[in-house]
């Protein structure tokens, strides 16, 4: 079942220009940025589908519209079956936001303060709160900090107490913004392993990300944006078809070897001295065990390392082929 | 802690576990830093003794010039101290919306099941009234206990209504703040048009001096705008300068006005909802 179901999603800013030194003054410019351009876009109940592009490719523009909290200018939306334009209040008990680079919770409260509100705001009955609290609380292990104000939380903390405010109603739908920004390797563990659980549960994701690791991790699916149009869509296997076809075998012989070393559906043979060769093969044409046979069979082998391309590969091809249009984001690796 | 009471019809009950919860909120804002409190506090017990002492001077000077006496001049001075501090025009709505703008956080408020305004108001309701209980009423018992007769109401009639009347005040004050919000929202600009209007409230609210002091042209204009309605009618109702029906016609005006800020804050919210871009990514 398609929680989110977005066709031909459009959306125009208006951006304010600076005018030059006292002019700025008495007059006032402004261009129209074209932030989204027809994008289709649908995620079922229990999948995770990254949303990923550089920066200014139109990913939280699509999430704020999905939202509700910025109408578009054309399309179709309906998340948890409803169009968030037109009914934004109701569509708000049904889905869970997080931005990993801003809190929604109240900056002096203490965490249980903040949820005691939100469970008020949300209209939750008490005895249901405090079961998903609990819940919540093992497993996101909220305890430690419970009573801190948010100001005084670190960052891992922050972002965990946000993503159980984001949840604390049960919303069928999770726009995920960066989660993991910032984050050092077992806090993003966590914030994977959380969201793992929460598909497991039934709840569509929506996972906005620059961290490979979230992709490689969680996505059922990527979306790449570019300029506010759908540049690719499908799974990560099938973005690493298209994007990153190659697997490289580097082997090392025991002697030197001298003269062409030939290895048949090879695309391309890179000899680093006499000890040493590249080779890189389609894997749609060749299996890296017929490529690893052929060369055990013909040469003294002393070592063999196989390298799978990862969706760092297909980011880099990607943002590389876009090159200066996009102006992009460097892809971490999570 | 149990549910809401459940007799209550369930709009009620929703009301009474929101005003609940925005109320700790408010306590819990204000006593987060202890320093701060305790400034604060001092800060009212130092304006209340000020105002007390200033008007006590200037009124014996030349009684001949107030049109009210002494003691009602320094009641007038004691419960405007008191009102700025528990009303504190200075941190309201428009000052959230800035704050939350520039740390680019009001997009977790607009992503909430209630309308931005409707937060807004809970939220400063929730501030005021924990200003109220943790500053306003020890300082107003302990001006009561000091100054006895000259800090106390006129009657009890005026009392009562001059509690209603600054009930008033403080939804008209957040109408007008509400609105400052807006242009802060619309301009991004937040020390400029805060400090036009913070001008605009002490001089014509009558909260620092009273209106009859005004020039007649001054006294006009702030007669036609809805500021004088914030302090000025509550004070001189405490004080029983306005009694019967002059202060109940003075209650109706400040509602007027509310109705017409209330249409004005509606029509202001649905033609920003429509042009918001929150800012950045």
């Amino acid at each position: 079942m398609a929680l989110i179901e977005v066709d031909g999603l459009v959306k125009h800013y208006r951006v304010r220009k600076p005018g030059r030194s006292v002019r700025r003054l008495f007059t006032r410019h402004s261009e129209l940025k074209e932030a989204v351009r027809g994008i289709d876009l649908r995620v079922d109940a229990g999948e995770v589908v990254g949303y990923l592009g550089p920066n200014g490719a139109g990913k939280s523009t699509t999430i704020k519209c999905l939202c509700g909290i910025m109408a578009p200018d054309a399309g179709r939306i309906r998340v948890a079956g409803l169009d968030p334009s037109r009914r934004r209040l109701e569509l708000a008990r049904r889905i869970g936001v997080v931005f990993g680079q801003k809190t929604a919770l109240w900056w002096d409260l203490p965490v249980t303060e903040s949820f005691e509100l939100l469970r008020a705001i949300y209209d939750v009955p008490r005895e249901r709160h405090r079961r998903r609290l609990d819940e919540l609380t093992a497993l996101l292990g909220l305890d430690e900090f419970a009573h801190v104000p948010v100001r005084q939380l670190s960052l891992g903390q922050r972002v965990r107490s946000d993503l159980a405010a984001a949840l604390l109603h049960d919303p069928q739908v999770l726009f995920l913004d960066e989660p993991t920004i910032g984050l050092d390797a077992a806090a993003k563990s966590g914030v994977r392993r959380f969201v793992r659980e929460i598909r497991a549960r039934g709840v569509a994701v929506l996972l906005t990300t620059h961290d490979l690791g979230d992709i490689e991790e969680l996505c059922d699916r990527i979306v790449i944006l570019d300029r506010g149009s759908v540049l690719f869509e499908g799974s990560v296997d099938e973005a690493l078809g298209r994007y990153a076809p190659h697997s490289r075998v580097i082997v090392e012989f025991s002697r030197d070897v001298q003269g062409t070393i030939e290895v048949p559906f090879a695309d391309s043979l890179h000899r680093r001295d006499d000890r040493q060769a590249e080779i890189v093969f389609k894997r749609a044409e060749e299996t890296a065990a017929a490529v690893t046979r052929h060369l055990l069979d013909a040469y003294p082998v002393r070592d063999l390392r196989i390298t799978e391309p990862s969706i760092e590969d297909v980011v880099k091809s990607l943002y590389e082929e876009l090159g200066d249009r996009a102006g992009g984001a460097e892809p971490a690796r999570g | 802690m149990a549910d809401a009471p459940t007799l209550l019809p369930a709009g009620t009950a929703r009301r009474w576990d929101l005003a609940r919860a925005f109320l700790r909120y408010g306590l819990a804002n204000r006593t987060t830093y202890r320093a701060v409190y305790w400034a604060q506090l001092v800060n009212a017990v130092v304006k209340v003794a000020a105002i007390a002492l200033v008007w006590r001077a200037f009124h014996a000077v030349d009684p001949g010039q107030f049109p009210v006496g002494g003691d009602a001049m320094i009641a007038y001075g004691v419960v405007a101290a008191l009102g700025s501090v528990v009303l504190d025009w200075w941190s309201g709505p428009h000052h959230y919306l800035a704050r939350r703008i520039r740390l680019g956080t009001i997009t977790g408020d607009l992503l909430r099941p209630m309308s931005l305004p409707r937060q807004l108001f809970a939220i400063h309701a929730g501030e005021t009234c924990s200003a109220l209980l943790l500053l306003g009423v020890p300082v107003y018992l302990g001006a009561l206990a000091l100054l006895g007769r000259e800090a106390a109401p006129a009657g009890p009639a005026a009392g009562l209504l001059a509690l209603l009347s600054f009930a008033l005040s403080f939804a008209l004050l957040f109408c007008c703040s509400f609105l400052v919000g807006m242009i802060v929202l619309k301009t991004l600009n937040l020390l400029g048009v805060m400090h036009v209007y913070h001008g605009v409230i002490t001089l014509l609210s009558g909260f620092w001096i009273p209106l009859w002091f005004y020039p007649e042209p001054l006294r006009r204009i702030a007669e036609l705008l809805p500021f004088q309605s914030i302090f000025f009618t509550p004070l001189t109702i405490y004080i029983g300068h306005r009694r019967g029906a002059d202060a109940a016609v003075a209650i109706l005006q400040q509602a007027v006005w509310l109705c017409i800020l209330l249409v004005a804050v509606h029509l202001a919210w649905r033609f920003m909802r429509r042009r918001l871009v929150v800012q950045g990514g």
